[in-house]
Formats: C-alpha cells, structure tokens, sequence
C-alpha cells in the first residue's frame, strides 16, 4: 500500500489539475510558480496524465517504459499530495468503488482521499470549508438531537445554539484562512488552497522568515479575535450561553498554534532554520 | 525480563513510526517536488479539534440518556476541578 495514493479503479481517467504542465524534464505547477523536477522516465507517464488517461492505459505505459507499478502509485501519490492529480468518475463507477473500498476497509487497507484544489480566493475557501467540515456539521446534527432528547433543553434551543456554533466555526474558519491569504498576497505571491478529508491548507512560495511567521500566527490570532468579539456581542445582548459558546470555538483556534502540526509547526520549522542558519 | 524486552522492542517500533510518519515523502523515482513551496502547511487543525468537541458533548448526552432515560435528565455539566461529569437525573 502506497501512502497518499487514492483509490483507484482502471477505468478512471486521470490527468494533471489545471495550472500543473510538464515540459520537459520540469513540472511546472504556475498558480503559485513552483517547479517540479521530473526524472527519467517519469516524463512518459506524465505527459500522458497531461493529456487525460485512463489509469489502465497509464499501468500500460508504465509497463512499456520499463516503470515499475509501485514508481507510478508513488507518483500518483505525490502528485495526490500536491493536489495535482485530477480524476474523473462516472456514477456508475462511483457507486461501484465505493462498495469495492469498503470492502478493502474490512480488510484493514485504507486509501488516501483525493485531493481538491482550486486557486486561493474567498469562493474557493469557502467550498473548501465546506467539503472539509462535513463531519463536523453532521456530528453536530446528531449531538444537537442527544442533547435535546436529555431533557435538559428544548429541540428549539439544542439547534438553535448548535447552528450558531456551527456558524461561528466556519465563519472563524474562513477568517483564519482568508489572514494568512492575505499576508501571502501582500507578497505578490500566488496560493492555492488543498482540501483532503478533514484536511485544509493553503500551500504558497516560501516567504520572508518574518513574514512567514507573521501569516502563520495571524490566521489562528483572526479566528480568536472573531470569537471573542462574537462572544462580547452575546454577553453585551444578554446571551451568556453563546458567549460562552463562542469563547469555545475560539480556543478551538489555538489547536492550530500547536507545534506538531499546521501553524505551529511552520513557526517552529522557521524558528529552527534560523537557528541553523 | 522476557515483558522488559517486549516493551523495549514495542517502543522501538513506536519510535520507527514516529520517524517514518515525520512530514511527506515529496520524492519519488519518478519526481522531485520544489523546496521551496511547502504543500503540507496551513492545515486547519480547528476543524479536527471541533469535532472531537463535538463528539465528546454528544457522548456525555449519550450517557446521561442511558443512566435517566428519555428526557429524564434535570442538569448535566462538567466540574473541571474535579475532572468529574455530574448528571442529575428528575
């Protein structure tokens, strides 16, 4: 099993994402002007992905240039990873891979989610959130329905305090993401955004060390100051409840700031080059 | 003696994950990627910390089903200080 791969059946047809070319022996990927090193014979396969094919005819191509199948899974997995592998599926072959990656689940085999990627803007943020936070918003949804059949408060009030914090997380969510968009555009830099399964990033050039810094504190700092001022605005109109509420989305931001993963761990990745440099 | 050596070989195996699951792998035998652009930063960690949020409400609401019953529960909360749940039943 190959780590980031996605699931894979040989009637899909895969091809590069839009902005992401080969020529060459350099992949260019131009939303954010990154270029990719490709090395012989990698250049078959991906020309071939730049023109569109099916992945049955890819493993052939592969076989004729003497490129061993787990090359190319890795290479779907790498180019999965940096959300340039696109992938096309009839409903038919939907429904059919789904049963068949089930299948494999009860057997212990998981597959990488596909990677979605679209050049950084507001729309585009936003449909990201959205795709990413689904299991937030229908665990929600039933936690709302537990609390209410507790008895504790009415159904009116379990959703209406759960669609407010629903709102809040994503609202704060967007104005985290959409501060780090706007330091990285203030440095005439290009980003898009990647979203696979509950994951969300916006990938751009290096920066400044400073700067870098700068947008990696600033996005969970928004998403705090946005809670904080919504949870003033609930205590101020006499609604303790969501105000206590919002201050718990807020903290939810410092999540990010930890030094493992996400933002902290960019802060720490910088502060540590600069230490060896 | 034989349970030392088992818990060290565990631990060793423990740290190899640890190590192999560093960062992304953004090499291959085919493509190199750009050092320059790091695709892995940025993530939204408040979304995982959400739901796990979420889901711990849900299971104290779960809970407090199962010891009241159907709309049986008069109060439920967390005590911090005592890292205890109380639920207090009609």
């Amino acid at each position: 099993m190959v780590r980031n791969c996605p699931f894979l059946t040989e009637s899909d047809i895969l091809s590069l994402s839009v902005g992401v070319t080969p020529d060459g022996t350099v992949l260019h990927d131009v939303p954010i002007g990154a270029k990719h090193t490709i090395h012989p014979p990698g250049e078959h396969v991906l020309h071939a992905l730049a023109q569109g094919v099916s992945f049955r005819k890819l493993q052939a191509i592969a076989l004729r240039h003497h490129i061993a199948e787990r090359d190319v899974h890795e290479l779907l997995g790498l180019l999965n990873t940096i959300g340039a592998l696109k992938r096309q599926r009839t409903p038919w072959l939907r429904l059919r891979a789904l049963g068949l990656q089930a299948s494999h689940l009860l057997l212990g085999i998981r597959y990488a989610t596909l990677s979605w990627r679209r050049n950084a803007t507001l729309h585009t943020i936003a449909i990201a959130l959205m795709r990413a936070s689904w299991p937030v918003v229908i665990a929600s949804a039933v936690t709302c329905g537990l609390v209410a059949a507790t008895g504790v408060v009415s159904v009116a009030i379990a959703y209406g305090v759960g669609a407010y914090v629903l709102a809040l997380l994503l609202a704060s969510l967007l104005i985290h993401e959409m501060t780090h968009l706007h330091y990285i555009k203030a440095q005439q830099r290009g980003a898009i955004v990647l979203q696979r399964g509950m994951r969300l990033g916006i990938a751009h050039p290096a920066l400044p060390p400073r700067v870098e810094i700068a947008t990696a504190v600033a996005g969970p700092a928004a998403g705090i100051i946005a809670c904080t001022s919504a949870a003033l605005v609930c205590w101020i109109a006499g609604k303790p409840l969501l105000g206590i509420a919002s201050l718990c989305v807020g903290s939810f931001h410092l999540g990010s700031l930890l030094p493992w993963y996400s933002d902290g761990a960019t802060i720490f990745k910088v502060l540590r080059g600069r230490r060896h440099a | 003696m034989l349970m030392v050596v088992d818990i060290f070989d565990q631990l060793s195996i423990h740290c190899e994950r640890l190590h192999l699951n560093e960062g992304f792998k953004m090499y291959t035998n085919l493509l190199t990627t750009d050092q320059t652009v790091d695709y892995s930063v940025k993530e939204a960690g408040p979304i995982v910390v959400a739901l796990a949020f979420v889901i711990a409400v849900g299971g104290l609401a779960a809970a407090a089903i199962i010891i009241c019953g159907w709309r049986g529960v008069k109060s439920m909360g967390v005590n911090l200080s005592q890292r205890r749940v109380e639920i207090v039943c009609r």
